[in-house]
């Protein structure tokens, strides 16, 4: 098997077993992962094995867009993308501090 | 309406077409944002590709969504892509804070990656625009070429016309859009050059 196909099927199989996903949130992971970049497939993976709790906080983010695209809310999805850029800003901050 | 619309399964494929090219608009995002990760801090690592596999899958889902009902705003693609464009100008930003040295490249990938995104983003707006004005010409002669009262022949002559006015008006769109697309996919591919070193 393709490296591709395996991390995909493996992919799959974690989505499947993972318990805090309903059945159509794990229906609609697998649908969107030809979509995804294989690097991303590897990250994700990687998350759904070492930090399931990760995962959790990526769909509550992906959630939270796809409410706000729904909404048409253009100013609660700019002050998201501010939200972002601190937390990432603040994440870098303390890899100065080690 | 749609019994009058010889070219629709031509029309459905070129839909999807026009999709593929929006994912690999965010494609080429996400891979901008994958070549320059591994220059930056592991703890900050996860959070950026978090925050662009977000985007990613958002993209792909709001795709899927639209392949189902057809009814959805394309002008919504224009946030979705800024998802994974986000995340690469926070990396550039911590780039060039960490490594001064690197300062002068990443400046210049950063021109074209913004490049790339205005292209994208008016490629979006464009065709946006020009398949609602298509559309609105061609249902407003239909209406009008309904109330008329020409022999049957003539009006069927009249109402084929339209038609094909309106499929080469959407095929121009999509030519354009395509265009515009490979445009910003050069810009894309020569900043990820830049920061690859293979450029300056």
């Amino acid at each position: 098997m393709v490296p591709e196909e395996e991390i995909k099927e493996k992919l799959i199989s974690v989505i499947s077993a993972y318990k805090d996903f309903s059945d159509a949130e794990k229906a609609g992971w697998i649908k969107t992962l030809d979509a995804v970049p294989f690097d991303y497939q590897i990250f994700l993976l990687g998350l759904f094995e070492t930090s399931p709790e990760d995962i959790l906080k990526l769909n509550e983010n992906i959630k939270a867009k796809q409410e706000i695209l729904e909404s048409g809310d253009e100013a609660a999805w700019k002050e998201l993308l501010e939200e972002e850029k601190k937390e990432l800003e603040e994440l870098a901050a303390k890899g100065e501090e080690k | 309406m749609a019994e009058r619309l010889p070219n629709k399964k031509e029309n459905v494929e070129g839909g999807e077409a026009f999709f593929e090219n929006m994912q690999n608009g965010e494609r080429d995002a996400a891979k901008g944002v994958l070549s320059t990760i591994d220059k930056i801090p592991k703890g900050l690592r996860k959070g950026i590709l978090m925050f662009a596999a977000a985007g990613t899958i958002l993209s792909a889902t709001e795709a899927s969504a639209y392949h189902d009902s057809r009814h959805r705003n394309t002008i919504e693609w224009d946030r979705i892509i800024g998802v994974a464009a986000q995340a690469q100008v926070v990396i550039e930003e911590i780039i060039r804070q960490k490594n001064p040295y690197e300062n002068r490249r990443y400046e210049s990938s950063r021109e074209y990656r913004m490049q790339a995104e205005a292209l994208r983003q008016k490629a979006y707006q464009e065709y946006h625009a020009s398949i609602q004005r298509t559309e609105s010409y061609f249902r407003q002669e239909m209406n009008r070429l309904d109330n008329t009262h020409l022999p049957p022949y003539e009006k069927a002559r009249a109402r084929n016309q339209l038609i094909a006015q309106r499929n080469d008006g959407i095929g121009v769109a999509r030519e354009d859009f395509a265009m515009k697309m490979r445009q910003a996919g050069e810009s894309e591919r020569y900043a990820n050059d830049i920061d690859r070193g293979n450029r300056r």
